[in-house]
Parts: C-alpha cells; structure tokens; sequence
C-alpha cells in the first residue's frame, strides 16, 4: 500500500488539488446551490445543458467568470511562489530566502506605483498598463542585482543576496517617495502592495500562465545539479556541476515566474518563504520532490486562504493576512514537533 | 514544556485577533435629532462636546482660527468667518479666497512648527488628524475640535457648532437653512421613484461605503438601496462576486473610470454595466469634492447623486 502511495504521490497530489479547485469553485458569499453551480459548470465544460433556464445570468457569471478564474490564479500564484522560494533556498542555502530576497516585489511595486501616479489605468497593447510597468520593473531590478554582484563570470551568492537586499530597500524607499507626493494615489497604491486576487479573471490566468509554464519547466531541468548543491558550491563544482550556470538558470526562471505573479496580484507574502519548508519536513530535501510537491501545497495553500478572504466576513479580508495569519502559527507548529521528534 | 505550548498558542491567538481587529475604524458619536439652529450672540464661555466625545471650554472668541480639513475651510467661509483663518491644508482649495490663506501642510500630517508659529487660538480638525498630532497640537493652547459627521445632518450639526463657538450663529442658521430645505426638496423628489434602484459605490478596488459612513447616509435619504449597507463597516471591500449577485442598478465609481469597471470579469452581468448607468466622479475634481466633502455644499453633492441614481427625476 505504502509503496503504491509513494509510487502514485504526484497522480495522487494532482487530483487532490484538482479536487480543492472544484469545490473551492462551489464556495463563496453568494448562495448558489451545488446542483446550480454544478450544472454551470457542465454547461461551460462540456456544452451540455442540463437546465439553465432556471439559473440566473449572474450566477453563470460568477461561477464561470468570477470564482473559477479566482480560484486556478490563486493555485498558480500560490505553486508558483512555492517553487521560486524552494529553489532560492536551495542556491542561497539561506532558510530566510524567498521569492522576494532580491528585490522582486520592490522592483514590481515601484514600477506599478509610477505607473499608478502617471494614471496609467488604460490598456496599452491590450494589457493592463499598470502591470506591464510592475512586470518590467521586477525584471529590471534582477538584473541590476545581477550585475552588481557579479564578480567576472562568478556571482557569489552572499553578495547577490546583499545587493537584493540594498536594492530592494532602495527602490522600496523611492516608492514611499512617490508616495508623499502622491498623497492622492496613496491608497491605491497602498491596495496595490497589499496583494489581492480581488477582480481577477481569465485574462489574469492566460497572462501568467505561460509564464510559469516555462519557468517551471527550467527549474524542473535543474532539480538534480540543485540536490547536489546541496553538498556545497565547492563540491558540486568537484562533482562536475556547473554552479555558475545553475545558478543563472535559476534565477532567470524565477525572475520571469515572480515578475509575472506579481505584476498580476500584487505582493502576496508567506507563501514563498513557508511552504517550501513545510513541504521540506515532509518529503526530505530532495529537490526532484521538493519543487514539484511546493507547486501543489503551495497552490492549495493559497487557494485555502483566498477562500477564507472571501467569505469569512462580508468583506474581503486581504490574503496576505490569512497568509501570515494561518501559515505562521502552522510552521511554529511543525518545528515545535520535529525538535520533539529529534529529527 | 507542556504549559510553554498553551502560553505559545494564547499568544498567537491574541495576535491572530489584534490582526483582524485592528483594521476596524474609531467610532464617531452621531447625534441626529432634527436640526437645532442657534441665533444672536454667542455668551462666553462655552462648552460644546465633539464627534470624538471631547468636551472643550471655549473662553472667548477665536480670533485666529486653523483648519485642518477642506471641508472645516468652507465652512468658516460659508459663514463669513474667513478674515479669522490663518491656516488651511494643501487641499483646501475652495473657496478661492481660501487660497491666499497660509497652508500648513497636509491634512493627516500637518506641519506642527507652522501652525504653533500661526499662534492659533481654535483648530478645526477632522477624524483623520493622528492621535499624536492632537496630543501635540493640544500643547499649543488652541482649543481643538474634531469633527467626523456620518450623515447630513452630521454635518449640518458641525456646521451649526462651528457658527456657535465663532460667534457667527446668525450667518450660520442661514446656511444650515439653506441646507436642510434643499436637502428636503431632494428627499420628497426621490421618495416618487416607482422602483427604488440598488446602488454600488466604489470608493477604489470595490471598497464601499457601508453603514455608518456619510455616502450611506446619502444613498438612504435619496432613497436608493446600497448594496454594501450589510456591511457593518463604514469602508468594507466587496468580492467582486458579491457586486455581481447583488446586480446594482446603478454604478457609482469614485476611483475607476468606467472604461476600467465595465472591463472588470463578470461585470457585463450587472445591469448597471449593461445600461451605461455608471456615474464617475474622478478623484481631487470639483465634482468629486462636492460629492465626498462632509461641509456646506455636501447637499451639492447628493444632487449629483441623486441625479445618476433617478436621472428621470432629477433633470
């Protein structure tokens, strides 16, 4: 049975989280029955109807339009967040490392904050110009950490980690900046940082979703050369890893998948940095299971408490509360077990 | 190591509820009883009680007043007290006299050094003053009054103090007069709607007005349902789901451009997006100001209100 279960745990994880998409689909303020929203549902699917007369246009709406892309972008935010955070954790060797350490979300806040001042709201090349500012100034800010730390060809990671750090406290500092001189945009901007999966549709899904597609796939062609890293920069280069490209694909692939994730949501916090320890107690180290398992707890978490934000109150509670709120005390939870288990 | 556990979990618990209460607003007394205007001379000293249940002696006339809200300046204006206002926010833009008044910053965060060198002897705060800045300002010696009206009379009712403590009441009486008939004539015209239409204010990112702000307050008396009225919260954020389902008649957009609203997914469903019927105030315009100012020409602004919401009746 055992052997089954290890044998079958990604199919396994696959339909579970399939399963918390369907029924986080069918949960929400509004009261639409089960068999109304299930009928919805074949009807968008499949194109059977099963009696729609009797449902109204705005529960389609909601169903189709408002919950189902809400729920498949908070399981993409949140797996994608998941798998950049367990992959910066495994170059970095830092447990403090998240998808955010170099700078990301200052770079994409600053970004979405100049275009909010300049009242960017329209569509530029059919995009939301405000999040194709906050795309470009995510990946601009990895590059400036790149270049600053890097020595010739190498790029220690101590520095890169330092140079994040500065940079993203710098850009953090000219976006409070914009603020005060913006005091009419400051809510908005305010919101913005925040994180939210407020509003979100299906176009939010098909923007970020090539993009995590690919990033994914990169990172998933380096699981074996980051496990050997797990022995040291020194050894892995002796056992014939080339650390320097590694960590350049790395960090390219989680560059494109942050920037994307955040230019779309916002900052949403805790993910990145949680789950991957989380799901690291539970299947060990290893990075072949590792990234692929912070993808599905990553993406259920989030979908769990995005779920929570909406219909806990009658007011949206923002998700980077329920967040830290659940996945602090959980984590304290799980080290105070494993000291007790002396693993 | 046990009783360590339980400590640990109380902790977070406690942190857990501070989180999720935290974000409430201060609550502002209303007293709401018919409007009760004052006429002649004020006799000094006078003890009136404000929004925040602070009860302030005023020795005698102020003679160099601040205010720290747009709306506190028009109404010193209004009542022909603007030679005795020495100090106005950055956003104090109306009336245009008001321009030549010396600004002291912003309206959260004003500039204690200019206003103790202004040497006021009464200042006109609104909610948004920080608790510091008033035990600062408190310092100073000028008798502070915070005003946070939740309604029309709310405001008239600060209107009517503001007059009493200036020794303006006759002024006074004339516009909060004013007021109160034009603001009856609005609520007898909307009460011969047939159908009384459902209305979603989005003060930005579908934030609303719920119970207990003024906009709620405005949308009641022009006899229009607010669909964030449930909300117990004067600013609660709605699920765009929740907008949806409660399909509003009629848009009310403080922030977004309608450009922006009908583009949110899902909301082609509402019947608010399907009849165009998506009144837009944009943010720091004059309209907006009318609309959002808890002062003198907030009856201005439930007009304009009243008109996107019935515009067959008010034309």
């Amino acid at each position: 049975m055992k052997n089954i279960i290890a044998k079958y745990r990604i199919v396994i994880s696959i339909i579970i989280c399939l399963g918390i998409i369907y029924f986080c689909t069918l949960m929400g303020v509004t009261s639409i029955s089960f068999v109304d929203a299930n009928k919805i549902l074949i009807n968008q699917i499949f194109h059977i109807d099963l009696g729609m007369k009797n449902i109204s246009e705005g529960a389609a709406v909601i169903i189709w339009n408002v919950r189902l892309p809400r729920v498949i972008l908070a399981f993409l935010t949140g797996g994608a967040l998941a798998i950049c955070g367990a992959a910066y954790q495994g170059i970095f060797k830092n447990p403090m490392a998240d998808p955010y350490i170099l700078g990301v979300s200052s770079g994409a806040a600053l970004g979405a904050s100049i275009g909010i001042v300049l009242n960017f709201s329209g569509n530029f090349l059919g995009q939301n110009a405000i999040a194709i500012l906050a795309f470009v100034g995510a990946f601009l800010t990895i590059i400036i950490v790149y270049q600053i730390s890097r020595v010739g060809r190498v790029v220690p990671v101590g520095t890169l980690l330092l140079s994040g750090i500065a940079i993203g406290q710098s850009l953090g500092a000219m976006m409070s900046l914009i603020m005060i001189y913006n005091k009419n945009s400051m809510t908005q901007i305010m919101f913005w940082t925040m994180g939210s999966l407020n509003g979100k549709g299906w176009k939010q899904v098909l923007i970020v979703l090539p993009y995590i597609i690919i990033g994914t796939l990169i990172m998933l062609t380096s699981v074996r050369e980051l496990d050997i890293m797990l022995l040291g920069e020194e050894t892995a280069t002796q056992l014939g890893v080339n650390t320097e490209r590694l960590k350049k694909k790395v960090l390219f692939s989680s560059s494109i998948i942050t920037a994307a994730v955040v230019s779309v949501t916002g900052i949403i916090g805790f993910v990145g940095l949680i789950i991957p320890h989380i799901v690291r107690m539970v299947t060990g180290p290893k990075h072949r299971t590792l990234v692929p398992f912070s993808l599905f707890f990553g993406g259920a978490f989030l979908i769990f408490c995005d779920t929570l934000s909406r219909t806990v109150a009658s007011q949206e509670i923002p998700v980077g509360i329920i967040t830290a709120a659940f996945g602090g005390p959980f984590f304290v939870y799980l080290l105070k077990k494993r000291k007790k288990g002396g693993s | 190591m046990k009783k360590r556990n339980v400590i640990l979990i109380v902790c977070l618990c406690i942190g857990m509820l501070c989180l999720f209460t935290g974000c409430q607003q201060k609550s502002t007394s209303e007293a709401v009883s018919g409007i009760d205007v004052k006429s002649g001379e004020t006799q000094y000293p006078i003890t009136v009680t404000d929004d925040l249940g602070n009860v302030v002696t005023i020795e005698k006339e102020p003679q160099r007043i601040i205010s720290l809200s747009p709306a506190n300046t028009e109404t010193i204006f209004a009542i022909g007290q603007g030679d005795k206002l020495v100090g106005r926010t950055e956003y104090c833009n109306y009336p245009e006299e008001a321009l030549t008044v010396a600004s002291i910053g912003d309206y959260n965060a004003p500039n204690l050094e200019k206003i103790i060198q202004l040497e006021p002897d009464l200042i006109l705060a609104s909610e948004f003053v920080s608790d510091e800045i008033y035990q600062q300002l408190e310092v100073t010696g000028a008798k502070i009054l915070v005003f946070a009206p939740a309604s029309v009379e709310g405001i008239m009712n600060n209107i009517i103090m503001t007059g009493e403590v200036t020794n303006a009441n006759d002024q006074t009486a004339i516009v909060v007069e004013k007021m109160a008939t034009d603001r009856q004539d609005i609520i007898e015209q909307a009460k011969t709607a047939e159908v009384q239409k459902s209305v979603f204010i989005d003060v930005g990112d579908f934030f609303s007005a719920g119970q207990g702000s003024m906009l709620n307050s405005i949308l009641e008396n022009i006899n229009a349902k607010n669909i964030a009225s449930d909300s117990n919260t004067p600013w609660p954020q709605l699920t765009t789901e929740e907008i949806i389902a409660s399909n509003p008649d009629v848009y009310i957009s403080l922030y977004s451009t309608p450009e922006e609203v009908k583009a949110v997914p899902g909301f082609e469903a509402i019947t608010a997006v399907k009849d165009n019927a998506i009144g837009y105030y944009a943010f720091l315009t004059p309209e907006s100001d009318l609309v959002q100012r808890p002062g003198p020409r907030i009856v201005e602004g439930m007009a304009l209100l009243a008109h996107d919401v019935y515009p067959d009746i008010f034309k």
